[in-house]
């Protein structure tokens, strides 16, 4: 199991870092969105 | 983006989602923060199959929160008629919903009798430029704060804070506790060395948003108000639900 310690469990931020750094397979990023309003 | 998450989890998957740019506003939105329990454990530095035991002991171990002056969402406060939630991109879920959710907002108060705060998830319900809502419905520990203030002739003040850490989401979903005990307690117990750190100012939590809000009675009505916060009141009267949208006061966010 990663070693989490290094990041600020107090935040958001931090729990996200932990995600991209040690499990990158489990963090999906969506550059951009297509709405019916997009057209 | 809720239809994003529904097909990622018709495949099997539930990968923490960041929609980098899902207005014009420029505000990412980060869902499905608590949708997988590998992540879960990680945070509690277990694995998996030891996630139920880690929480239920720890969540049994009560440290009091370190309370400080000032925190990160003090950077950008926006108060008054600059006030506008519409420039938060805050998701319609599903089209039968009246209007966008904040769906895991979690709301904390503070006990108007005996001063012990708590803090839950909460559905709320936004309505135009400062106006949100929320529904108290299970009548648990928060419905029971604002029934106490309310029977003093108060109003409850109450904060809602989005992209908290998920083992606040944790903490705050425990159901069993001794009544004295505040969320952000078991919150901390969930561990120990990293949580010890927990900011908080008055009822606040640590976030990148936190919403302030002051639940206003109802002086007009003798009934049940189960309104907390800011926002659409639920007002649960025999046979029929009334909505009474309230103003929030202030939006605070940290860069």
């Amino acid at each position: 199991m990663p070693i989490t310690a290094n990041f600020d469990k107090q935040s958001l931020r931090g729990f996200l870092q932990m995600v991209e750094t040690d499990y990158p397979e489990e963090l999906l990023r969506v550059d951009s969105l297509w709405t019916r309003d997009s057209t | 983006m809720t239809a994003i998450v529904f097909e990622l989890e018709r495949a099997g998957k539930s990968p923490v989602v960041i929609f980098e740019n899902p207005t014009a506003h420029g505000m990412p939105v980060v869902t499905n923060v608590a949708g997988n329990r590998k992540l879960l454990s990680a945070c509690l530095g277990v694995e998996p199959a030891n996630l139920p035991t880690a929480f239920r002991e720890r969540c049994q171990t009560y440290i009091p929160c370190e309370v400080v002056k000032d925190a990160s969402w003090h950077e950008v406060t926006i108060e008054g008629e600059a006030l506008d939630l519409t420039k938060l991109p805050i998701p319609l879920q599903f089209t039968v919903d009246g209007g966008p959710y904040i769906t895991a907002g979690q709301i904390s108060a503070r006990d108007p009798v005996t001063g012990v705060d708590t803090n839950r998830f909460s559905s709320t319900d936004a309505q135009g430029r400062n106006r949100l809502g929320l529904s108290l419905h299970s009548r648990r520990r928060m419905y029971e704060f604002q029934r106490r203030a309310e029977e003093q002739g108060k109003s409850l003040p109450a904060a809602i804070t989005i992209g908290t850490h998920p083992l606040h989401y944790m903490g705050s979903m425990v159901y069993a506790y001794p009544s004295q005990r505040a969320k952000l307690e078991l919150s901390e117990g969930l561990d120990d060395l990293e949580l010890s750190r927990m900011r908080r100012v008055g009822i606040d939590h640590r976030a990148h948003v936190v919403q302030r809000m002051r639940s206003d009675r109802d002086r007009r009505r003798e009934r049940l108000s189960l309104l907390l916060g800011a926002a659409l009141e639920f007002i649960h009267a025999p046979a029929r639900v009334e909505r009474e949208p309230q103003t929030i006061p202030a939006l605070s966010i940290s860069r």
